[in-house]
């Protein structure tokens, strides 16, 4: 089976959906949206896409935008994927349910196992998990609640699941990522190391940890689509978007940097973690 | 490390049980009966005393402990009044009772045992039916009254435990080791899966379908070899189990992995199992109902890395044993005293709610036990928080060369043995010669004879007593290891004997586990980390360990030795506060623990004290204490850090006080010196002298450069002590 944690980041397909026009008018579901621009929204998600297929080899998946479903492109809160299970989630904000449809359908014909909420009382936004290689970490955040995150731990009983209070407007992954199959990577933000300290008092495993000076560039995507023992990437915001944070993500090695940008996406709530689902076909144990 | 004694605990507790008595007395004295019916010779002497003392102290504890077979076993024999039971006949010597043992394959074993036995008799029975020499990690069960699983006691009577339920018990895993794949034995190895296949059928440890598909594969390739196309036809693996819910498609996936399997042996199939097994978050989680402060309910889960709690199947919280500073629990609540965080200044006690006050010290024996068991056997925790990165600190797993030698000295052929757990567990003896001989050593292990036995009994109370109230913990290693004494000049026993020297040399929780027994709780101070010592605990040490050798020496002699024995305490504080390496050590070679000072006390009272009938030194003033004291000093230069605790356990009442001053010498070298502080307190009966002489000579066994540096006799009667000054210890 391998050490533990290697495991981190295989992918083999991704999945995206596109930017519609109710993204940027501004007056979308989830009110106080500021207005974008639409082009350069569309052409940053189209780079996103460019990167994961060309300079990835991932089979990419585009869903087509839904001008009922503004914050659509966002689907890394529809789904919390690892191996073959795929757990539809049930976004905190009403207007979003019905954005996980799409996503179960094109899931499904993936040969995922699909697993569903089932609890009205339960909320919880995909991009408030974070899975390490080794174990999840649910944020309990303004968007996920306990309950939606016992039924993340209900669904992968392989791993241990922690919850971790996210203070503030963030989600979880909006404050730390995954650098390395053992190492996270954080913000500086109070938040985020607030989040890191109490990951670390609760993880049974040695990790090594990395501030970065943006939250955002925290979330990042490591991302392992070729064979073992090829090098892993790293999808990250710190060239053009986050240079303040450049310096702190070159510490990382065996790893290779690729650079993405999604400033104005970001406007609308956007992180690489939202704009993309990960998933991997392959068997593996 | 921080350490405190439980003087009051000790004396009390001498006070209060009425010693458990040397097998061959057991075997006369019937539980239950009133003063009169009792045997006057045997008895009147340990009665006497201990019946005008105890009863108040007794009355206490059975405020708290009415349920308890301690309290109760005491209050039988010293408060005829309460027999409540029809008087039973005087039992016979050796009069046995039945025990049926379910093994982990279902199977039933039964056995007699001698009905006042204790429960290290029936398991060393059952541990040697099976063949099975990796004793650590099991243990018995039985259910009790509620229907609740309980673990038997080695060192306690069987019957005491067990009470009115009937005598059946069940084999199980009690520490499920974090790495299998260390485990000496294969046979080790496949009673582990047994137990893990039976933890995955009931629930216990939860895992995905993946995960079960998997294990149940490896498990059925360990217990039908290889797939051969024209015996397994079908669906060959419908009779076996392998998850609460088996589904037909579960099967289907596992056939078709055992298909891939082809040339594994069962012994390689087990250790995938255990590999993967191992992974689980679940594994080897003991999990207790509680409820938290808010009335929540919540999961406690005790592990080989310390203690979870779960809402739901959620991680909430965790507190890894070197953040916990105390274990306790009052009545039925059970309460941690967790280290300061970072940023935080004070230490904070957490409290949960448990069903009632049976579960309580259930749950926290299952805790200094499991604490006990894997400071011992584990590898360095993970380094506190998430590593920055950049620091030259590397986490090195397994490099545990004590365990790997230790696993090493375990020198027999692999014993032959039928892997089924469906069937019938058969063992034959006679099928391997190797066999044959081993009985012979094993009984040599662990029964000893009639002389050995009483030494261990007394040792073993002895060390019970340092270690807190009635619901001491010990782990089986803890016998071998004063087997050790008994026997040195075994060759056999010497195997055994490194084995457990290189586990002491990591166990240092075991002698740190001191109870104080304040108002009725029951506690535990756990060691602190090496790596943080709180200036505030210092000052609570020195007064702490005074208190401790104030308890074993009369009154009067006390106040002179106060001076001296504080300053030591104040000397190595201070050193403590100054020495220690703050810096964060580099490399592989590092070891365990960074410098510090460690400071274990460890005072074992003997029985002896009590049956001599003249009054325990330690609790009667009165008839005349002689009190030795020495001191002796012997430095140690190495790169090892050193922190074995050892409480010298002679025959006659001794305490010892081991302090080693750890400093690290530039180089990487580190210089321990280990201060040892015997005293002997006794009336006249016994012999000082000897008994010095023999605490002297253990004390040089264990550490052969050791000097005797002081000697210092006094009286109870005589105000000043006479000092004798001895050789300069070695530089």
């Amino acid at each position: 089976m391998g050490t533990p944690g290697e495991g981190l980041g295989r992918c083999s397909h991704a999945l995206i959906r596109g930017v519609p026009e109710s993204l940027a008018s501004g007056e979308s579901a989830g009110a106080g949206l500021p207005a974008l621009d639409l082009a350069k929204a569309q052409r940053e998600h189209g780079v996103l896409g460019g990167k994961l297929r060309q300079r990835l080899g991932l089979q990419l998946l585009e869903l087509p935008p839904e001008e009922s479903l503004p914050l659509g492109p966002l689907l890394g809160d529809t789904a919390v994927i690892q191996g073959d299970t795929a757990l539809i989630t049930r976004p905190w904000s009403p207007a979003r349910r019905p954005e996980v449809d799409g996503v179960r359908k094109a899931l499904q014909d993936l040969g995922l196992r699909i697993v569903e909420m089932g609890d009205e009382n339960a909320t919880l936004d995909g991009t408030d998990v974070l899975f390490t290689g080794r174990e999840f970490f649910v944020g309990l955040s303004k968007w996920t609640n306990h309950r939606g995150a016992e039924i993340v731990a209900d669904t992968f009983r392989d791993f241990a699941v922690s919850t971790v209070p996210v203070s503030g407007a963030s989600h979880l992954r909006g404050l730390c990522g995954m650098g390395g199959p053992r190492t996270v990577v954080a913000g500086s933000s109070e938040a985020a190391q607030k989040a890191v300290r109490a990951m670390a008092a609760l993880t049974d495993h040695p990790y090594a940890s990395l501030t970065l000076s943006d939250d955002a560039a925290a979330d990042c995507l490591f991302l392992r689509p070729g064979l073992p023992g090829a090098t892993p990437f790293l999808l990250h915001r710190g060239g053009g978007d986050l240079p303040n944070s450049q310096e702190g993500l070159q510490k990382l090695s065996d790893v290779t940097l690729v650079p993405v940008s999604c400033s104005e996406l970001e406007k609308a709530g956007a992180g690489l973690s939202s704009l993309c689902l990960v998933l991997s076909t392959r068997p593996h144990c | 490390m921080t350490t405190e004694t439980g003087p009051d605990s000790e004396v009390k507790k001498a006070q209060e049980e009425t010693p458990q008595q040397p097998e061959a007395a057991a075997a006369v004295t019937t539980p239950v009966t009133p003063a009169g019916h009792s045997h006057p010779e045997t008895n009147s002497n340990e009665k006497h005393l201990p019946q005008q003392d105890t009863r108040p102290a007794e009355q206490s504890l059975d405020m708290e402990d009415k349920d308890y077979c301690e309290a109760d076993g005491l209050s039988e024999r010293t408060t005829p009044s309460k027999a409540q039971k029809s008087p039973q006949k005087i039992a016979k010597k050796f009069k046995s009772a039945i025990c049926r043992v379910t093994l982990l394959d279902a199977s039933e074993y039964e056995c007699e045992v001698e009905k006042h036995g204790r429960g290290q008799v029936l398991f060393d029975l059952v541990c040697e039916h099976l063949n099975l020499l990796e004793k650590d990690y099991f243990g018995l069960t039985f259910c009790d009254a509620d229907s609740q699983k309980n673990w038997l006691d080695p060192s306690k009577e069987i019957k005491k435990q067990i009470r009115s339920s009937p005598w059946n018990f069940a084999f199980t895993v009690k520490f499920y080791p974090p790495d299998p794949a260390q485990l000496t034995e294969d046979i080790t190895r496949y009673y582990l899966c047994l137990q893990l296949r039976a933890d995955i059928i009931t629930g216990r440890l939860p895992c995905s379908f993946v995960t079960h598909a998997l294990l149940g594969s490896y498990a059925v390739q360990a217990e039908l070899g290889d797939y051969d196309a024209e015996e397994h036809m079908g669906n060959y693996v419908s009779e076996l189990r392998f998850a609460p819910n088996q589904t037909r498609e579960l099967e289907e996936r596992i056939m078709e992995l055992h298909k891939t399997y082809r040339g594994m042996t069962p012994g390689e199939a087990e250790i995938h199992f255990l590999e993967n097994a191992k992974k689980l978050s679940m594994y080897g989680v003991d999990l207790h109902h509680a409820k938290d402060s808010e009335g929540i309910d919540i999961m406690l889960g005790v592990c080989a890395n310390g203690l979870l709690i779960y809402r739901d199947r959620l991680r909430i919280n965790r507190f890894a044993w070197p953040k916990i500073l105390k274990i306790s629990y009052k009545r039925s609540n059970f309460y941690i005293k967790i280290r300061p965080g970072e940023y935080e200044q004070f230490e904070s006690t957490i409290g949960f709610k448990l069903p009632n006050h049976r579960s309580a010290k259930r749950l926290w024996k299952v805790c200094i036990e499991h604490h006990t068991f894997f400071r011992l056997v584990s590898p360095e925790p993970p380094p506190k928080g998430f590593l920055v990165m950049g620091s030259k600190f590397r986490y090195s797993g397994r490099t545990q060369a004590q365990t790997r030698q230790a696993s090493a000295l375990i020198d027999r052929p692999a014993p032959f043995f039928e892997r089924s757990s469906s069937k019938r567990y058969t063992m034959s003896r006679s099928l391997d010669g190797a066999e044959f001989s081993r009985p012979a050593s094993v009984s040599e292990n662990h029964d000893a004879g009639p002389d050995g036995d009483k030494r261990e009994d007394d040792a073993e109370s002895g060390g019970r007593r340092s270690e807190a109230e009635e619901g001491e913990v010990r782990t089986p290693t803890k016998i071998k290891e004063l087997k050790f004494l008994d026997k040195p000049e075994d060759v056999l026993l010497k195997h055994q004997a490194s084995i457990n020297e290189l586990k002491r040399t990591l166990k240092e929780p075991n002698s740190k586990l001191i109870h104080r027994d304040r108002d009725w709780e029951r506690e535990r101070r756990l060691p602190s980390s090496p790596a943080s010592p709180s200036p505030k605990g210092t000052p609570e040490k020195a007064s702490e360990s005074v208190k401790a050798e104030t308890m074993t020496v009369s009154s009067l002699a006390i106040r002179k030795k106060i001076e001296p024995e504080a300053m030591l305490q104040s000397r190595v504080s201070t050193a403590d506060s100054t020495q220690v390496d703050g810096g964060a050590p580099v490399g592989k070679d590092f070891m365990t623990t960074p410098p510090c000072i460690t400071t274990e006390t460890i005072s074992t009272t003997m029985e002896n004290s009590l049956k001599s009938g003249k009054g325990a030194a330690a609790m009667i003033p009165g008839p005349q204490t002689v009190a030795t004291e020495i001191r002796s000093l012997s430095p140690i230069i190495g790169k090892d850090v050193l922190t074995s605790t050892y409480g010298a356990t002679a025959e006659t009442l001794s305490t010892s006080t081991t302090t080693h001053v750890t400093k690290t010498v530039k180089g990487g070298f580190s210089e321990t010196r280990i201060e040892k502080r015997i005293i002997i307190t006794g009336d006249e009966d016994v012999d000082q002298d000897q008994a010095l002489a023999l605490a002297i000579k253990e004390a040089k066994l264990q550490h052969p450069d050791m000097l005797v540096t002081k000697a210092v006799v006094y009286r109870e009667t005589d105000p000043s002590p006479e000092e004798r000054d001895k050789k300069p210890q070695e530089s």
